[in-house]
């Protein structure tokens, strides 16, 4: 079975497109927020999802959240771990923008920093769900080309010095 | 695939990442000239129909939170100037028939453009409706520029359409 799947996601190459767009996306986003905290804040505060006074702290950290994941998932370091942090955070922003739906609100996205007045609706769900559908494929299938951490499994490989991962 | 050991090392990798952001940020909200409180503060209301209602004729230092029927009001007898502080972009779809556009940031970087204006104007500065504080950032951006006659139409552009008054569509103002 394992070989037949494995041979089915041969398609190296698209999960290396996948694993950079969606790096570059999350990069994107993080600076995008870091630039304007007070307008994401308000941005947060909008939703009327979380208490106001945890407001500014998710504001001052979460963007950095996904600037270190996406830089991370863009070197192709902790492909695992980041993809499963994305995964974690597409399903609480999905999760948002499905409730904001919901309640009818009228609020900007906040989804890539404030400088672009997109609202949340549709749109912003659909996206959601293609970079969730991108992230859980990374979690299960790592190993693409040009990363840091498959150029570390072949070096270890070479040298017969680790047999024990369960990637490969 | 996933198997469980993998999914422990992954948690641990993404508790890394979440470490690294997490410090990141709070230095990064040290040094930034742009860094903002810990806590947020909710913002004080004063809403015209409150206790301060006759503030609403006199001249007030603060910006006044108005319904859509005071606004509608000061709209027909056409004294007031009227402020989008929404995104340009917005402003072009559809705005408050007469309103100019003016978003926030335009006000940082392009000052002089409300400069030329009497200081006891009347201002209404609205945005989208409820869920949108610019307009109060705005009224209170104004109000610390001087300006004394602010009104924050709250309810904004939604309530405006809801009701079907006049709107206009296209470019004016600033630009």
């Amino acid at each position: 079975m394992n070989k037949s799947v494995e041979a089915a996601i041969s398609y190296r190459f698209l999960l290396l497109a996948v694993r950079l767009v969606l790096g570059f996306l999350f990069v994107f986003a993080g600076v995008e927020k870091i630039a304007q905290p007070e307008e994401f804040a308000q941005a947060i505060t909008n939703y009327h999802l979380l208490p106001i006074i945890t407001v500014n702290v998710f504001a001052i950290l979460l963007p950095w959240i996904e600037l270190v994941a996406g830089l991370f998932l863009m070197l192709g370091l902790f492909t695992r771990g980041s993809s499963l942090l994305l995964v974690f955070l597409l399903c609480l922003f999905t999760l948002a923008a499905a409730t904001s739906i919901a309640r009818g609100l009228d609020i900007s996205c906040g989804c890539f920093g404030t400088a672009s007045a997109r609202k949340v609706g549709w749109s912003a769900l659909g996206e959601d769900f293609i970079m969730l559908g991108g992230s859980l494929l990374l979690y299960f299938f790592p190993n693409t080309p040009v990363s840091i951490e498959t150029y570390v499994h072949r070096s270890q490989s070479d040298s017969g010095a680790n047999s024990g991962t369960s990637n490969n | 695939m996933a198997d469980r050991p993998t999914l422990k090392r992954s948690l641990r990798e993404a508790g890394l990442i979440v470490l690294f952001g997490v410090i990141l940020g709070f230095v990064y909200n040290v040094v930034s000239p742009r860094r903002i409180d810990l806590v947020r503060k909710e913002r004080p209301f004063a809403w015209s129909t409150d206790a301060s209602r006759h503030s609403t004729r006199s001249d007030s230092p603060r910006p006044i939170f108005i319904s859509i029927d005071e606004a509608l009001k000061i709209f027909r007898q056409g004294n007031g100037l009227f402020i989008d502080v929404r995104h340009e972009d917005e402003f072009n779809e559809g705005h408050i028939k007469g309103a100019i556009s003016l978003p926030l940031r335009t006000l940082e970087t392009n000052p002089t453009l409300i400069q030329g204006l009497a200081k006891d104007t009347l201002i209404v500065a609205y945005c989208s409706g409820e869920q949108c504080a610019l307009s109060i950032d705005l009224g209170e951006k104004l109000a610390s520029m001087g300006f004394t006659n602010v009104k924050v139409f709250f309810s904004g552009w939604l309530e405006w359409q809801k009701r079907n008054l006049p709107i206009e569509i296209g470019t004016k103002g600033n630009s």
